[in-house]
């Protein structure tokens, strides 16, 4: 699309929004709010609310929320609410949609009554998952892929226990975004075994989206994206925080983390400061140890947050840095030993003791983040934002190298990645009944890859423009979101001191869209449609990488006529909900053109180190559908039965040339179907989710059984997989408040995993054909708040 | 006024510690590639002395590597000697020096196609008195044809029975052997 094509839509949305807005006065909306008893904090039952000045009014529910119909959207109203135990009071608010108003009454005092208003986060149309409150608190010492491996369409491409990488619906690395504090991760996201740098103890919440996340996320993620939002910094004077510190049995490992939040008495500025360390060593499989497992972790990061004028500003430093030892038994010189290694009962080359010292071969990898963002509103309805990121990216990868002396303490490979993205965007409160945005994305990349990499180095220019809507009209029970979005990537690719020479420039250009519908059916039931298009260039590994991978011992080419590949991603998702009773079902389907994958060769490659196997990078059409659900069922004296399930079908369309029909072939390293299932207890039987800081009790004790993955490619190395397997986890967690410090609390925490310290293997871990799993681990952790 | 001035304090500490933490000295990635193995053959009376030689100037993958056939005398006795060098780099550099500096971290594998009637045996040890077999004596037989594969191991566990299978893989390299 050129520039110009783009300034005309632009104008014609202002245009659009501008007619809209002359046209205010809708007597359609309603007025949501909650009354709160401002000294206890909790809601306030049978409250009467009403409007001075006319016959409309209301009672507060059991939840202290209350609703009233068909007033005038932009209007002022002033609002009287009174209840016999406290005073009443009146107080005037100007009505926008999709916004609900809090009201804090005081216990007879004369004080003014307080308003908050706070929009109504819009019900996701496509189908999402999400990790916060103690079900995080317990995973947050893990690496981010691992913490998220519970949820129903997650499992996790490992290398070993601490490299772990996220994949939805059986896609992964460039196929899906990590967005991190509203920044798109930009790391050396193509490798297998590159895990995201980003620590799960800055996030309050993670939620992972499934499906076409394209148009939101950007151009790449057709298969989804995981997402870390960090928890809003103060908004009162003072200090506050939390602490954690825990301990893993299995590989005596260490993790202290900590935030301060700081709100000083004057002026608008607020700060954070976040830490995290770990330490872990050697792991140990139910037979044996695992030789240089060993971990090192060291974040930083601060975030600060201010009003100059009419601008609001959000600033974040912030600083990765991990060293991961790659088990010695996996490190295969060539095809010879990779067979010799496969399939004995105790892996070779496997120094069986603990150690915390990390040998080659290794991985270092540091990433760090810096962006601003700066907003303002434009008017009552419009709103400004722009950011500007900067992404630096280290990945240094030293393998075991006959050399010693001055030469060794170098990598072997060290890719470094510079990172510029600037983004604006226009916002907009409901204009009847749409709200929504438009912006744009200038992007410049920047990749050095030392001297004999995988991969050449290259630059990368991107521009992207972006247009979504959301239509909902409370208490209408149908939702409507619409996106569109163009992006643009030109890369070029060099050579430097390498054995083969490169120097090329690629330009990838398309659409990305999508249509979700949100249906609610009562009170209970929520169906969701979402149905979206995106498009993934190919990654400059894909077109040309060139090389031995050494995990694998295959022989890697890529094609430089690659095209783009394209996805139809849809999913139907319904969800109910009752009281304790709740229930998801997702049915997805994710159609590809173009799919990229390494096609195992007929042919071995000689080497000065041995015959390797020679995969290279091809595409066909390929379809992934599948079922997630989950489920929860109250049972008696505050126990609840809980079920998960993941199913996944993936195959390639083979054109087949004799017979002029195509044959169907499955992809390799295809999550196999995966079931949850378990028992929960709380103390409290009616909070669906206590808030961390609330006082109580739980437990959880879950079993997890992955069938054998049979639907595998009928050539190649990856030919055969594990077989089925049953583990068990238990975690038990308690918070109490501490009485002689008012507001503050400790969470404290046991968790058990691989309880039966039970032998087997994962399909899509590399590491299967060397060792097992770890065993039993059993972690004790707290955290407290202040 | 007085947070502006923390405001401004705060970034540029946590300036100082990222510049402080990123600065590294750049030196460059060391990618030693093995791409050439010599074996040179000598005879004990002087009258045969050859170097057959395994090529691959350009790396993995790429062209092939060219790879000299040995041909040997049948019921003769050779003392052989192989030798390693990365010509990636200008100029080549000699590895085998390296190597027999560090005896007791490498270790050499051969291994002879049983229709090949070739024996080898060892004429050297690494500074500990384990197998190092840098050097060998290669005994021919009846005429015979057949190959010799040549692997290179370090760090190796030689004090294990199976230690032709531990360490990990440098150079693994296959000669073709004709006896006429």
């Amino acid at each position: 699309m050129s520039l110009q094509a783009a300034r005309l839509v632009c104008a014609a949305w202002l245009a659009f929004g501008s007619v809209l807005g002359i046209k205010a006065q809708h007597c359609d909306i309603p007025l949501r709010g909650m009354v709160w008893n401002a000294d206890t904090g909790e809601p306030l039952a049978y409250a009467s609310v009403h409007i001075v000045g006319t016959n409309l009014g209301a009672t507060t529910d059991e939840e202290g929320t209350f609703i009233l119909y068909n007033l005038c959207e932009d209007s002022s109203y002033t609002i009287a609410v009174s209840h016999i135990e406290c005073e009443h009071k009146t107080q005037v608010i100007r009505l926008v949609e999709n916004k609900v108003f809090h009201f804090y009454l005081h216990h007879h005092v004369l004080s003014e009554v307080l308003v908050l208003e706070r929009a109504v986060a819009p019900q996701a149309a496509q189908a999402a998952e999400s990790l916060s409150g103690e079900a995080l608190t317990q995973r947050q010492a893990l690496p981010l892929g691992e913490a998220l491996r519970q949820l129903p369409g997650v499992s996790v491409l490992n290398t070993g226990t601490t490299i772990a990488k996220p994949v939805i619906h059986g896609l992964h690395s460039n196929r899906i975004a990590i967005v991190a504090n509203g920044v798109t991760l930009e790391g050396q996201q193509w490798g297998a075994e590159h895990a995201p740098e980003v620590d799960p103890f800055t996030a309050q919440r993670i939620s992972v989206v499934k499906g076409a996340a394209g148009v939101r996320y950007g151009v790449g993620a057709i298969a989804g994206a995981v997402v870390l939002e960090p928890a809003p910094l103060r908004q009162r004077p003072g200090v506050g925080g939390w602490l954690y510190s825990g301990l893993n049995s299995n590989g005596w490992g260490g993790t202290v983390a900590g935030a301060a939040d700081w709100k000083p008495q004057q002026g608008s500025l607020a700060l954070r400061l976040q830490a995290t360390a770990k330490r872990s060593g050697n792991l140990r499989a139910p037979d044996y140890w695992l030789s240089n497992t060993g971990l090192e972790e060291v974040n930083l990061s601060a975030l600060a947050e201010g009003r100059t004028g009419l601008w609001r500003h959000e600033a974040i430093l912030s600083r990765f840095a991990q060293r991961i030892g790659i088990l010695q038994a996996a490190h295969i010189g060539n095809l010879t030993d990779l067979q010799r290694a496969i399939g004995r009962a105790t892996p070779l080359n496997n120094d069986d003791r603990f150690t915390y010292f990390i040998a080659r071969p290794f991985q270092r990898v540091q990433h760090y983040t810096a962006r601003h963002r700066v907003k303002r509103a434009l008017s009552d309805r419009w709103k400004l934002s722009a950011q500007y990121a900067m992404q630096f990216n280290l990945r240094e990868e030293y393998d075991v190298v006959r050399r010693t002396g001055s030469a060794a303490d170098r990598p072997q490979q060290r890719f470094r990645i510079w990172t510029h993205a600037l983004d604006a965007a226009i916002e907009h409160e409901p204009i009847r009944h749409w709200e929504g945005g438009m912006g744009g994305q200038l992007l410049y990349q920047y990749n050095l890859v030392g001297r004999g990499g995988l991969i050449p180095d290259y630059q990368s220019w991107g521009g992207s423009w972006w247009w979504l809507e959301r239509w909902r009209h409370f208490p209408k029970p149908w939702e409507v979101e619409v996106g569109l979005r163009y992006d643009y990537r030109r890369t070029a690719a060099s050579t430097t001191g390498s054995l083969y020479e490169v120097d090329t420039t690629v330009y990838f250009g398309g659409l990305s869209a999508n249509l979700g519908l949100v249906r609610r059916l009562g009170q209970r039931v929520r169906l969701t449609l979402n149905t979206g298009y995106a498009w993934r260039p190919p990654h400059v590994n894909e077109l040309f990488a060139r090389g031995v991978h050494h995990g694998a011992a295959t022989y890697e080419e890529g094609r430089p006529d690659l095209q783009p590949e394209k996805a139809w991603n849809s999913n139907l998702s319904a969800h109910y909900e009752h009281q304790r009773l709740w229930g998801a079902l997702t049915l997805f389907r994710n159609q590809v053109q173009n799919f990229i994958y390494l096609d195992p060769q007929r042919t071995l490659v000689l080497t000065s180190r041995g015959a390797f196997p020679a995969y290279f990078y091809t595409q066909a059409n390929a379809m992934l559908y599948g079922a997630d659900a989950s489920l929860s069922v109250p049972l008696p004296v505050g126990l609840a039965f809980e079920g998960r399930a993941s199913l996944l079908r993936a195959f390639r369309i083979v054109p087949d040339s004799a017979e002029g029909t195509p044959q169907r072939d499955w992809l390799p390293l295809m999550p196999a179907d995966r079931f949850q299932y378990g028992l929960y207890w709380s103390n409290m039987r009616n909070t669906k989710q206590p808030s961390d800081q609330t006082p109580h009790t739980y437990a959880r004790l879950t079993g997890t059984t992955a069938l054998q993955q049979t639907r595998i490619p009928k050539e190649g190395l990856l030919a055969e997989a594990p077989s089925a397997f049953t583990v068990w986890s238990l975690e038990v967690g308690h918070t109490f408040t501490l009485r002689k410090r008012p507001g503050q609390s400790l969470e404290t925490g046991l968790t058990a995993r691989n309880l039966t310290n039970a032998r087997y293997r994962e399909y899509l871990n590399f590491f299967r054909f060397f060792v097992d799993e770890p065993g039993l681990n059993v972690s004790l952790w707290g955290k407290w708040h202040f | 006024m007085n947070t502006h001035l923390l405001k401004i304090g705060f970034l540029t500490l946590l300036l100082v510690a990222l510049v402080a933490t990123s600065c590294r000295k750049d030196d460059d990635t060391e990618n030693e590639v093995l791409t050439t193995v010599v074996v040179h053959l000598k005879s004990a009376d002087g009258t045969f002395d050859k170097r057959f030689t395994w090529d691959d100037p350009d790396g993995d993958g790429g062209l092939p590597p060219t790879v000299e056939d040995i041909v040997l005398a049948p019921n003769r006795e050779y003392e052989a000697k192989v030798s390693f060098y990365d010509r990636s780099k200008s100029p080549e550099v000699d590895v085998t020096k390296e190597i027999e500096a560090e005896s007791d971290s490498h270790l050499l594998v051969y291994s002879i196609s049983s229709a090949l009637n070739l024996t080898i045996t060892p004429l050297d040890m690494d500074s500990k008195g384990y197998p190092f077999r840098l050097r060998t004596r290669w005994t021919t037989g009846a005429v015979s044809t057949g190959s010799v594969r040549v692997v290179l191991r370090h760090n190796p566990r030689k004090q294990l029975p199976n230690l032709d299978e531990t360490g990990s893989v440098d150079a693994d390299v296959e000669f073709p052997v004709r006896i006429q």
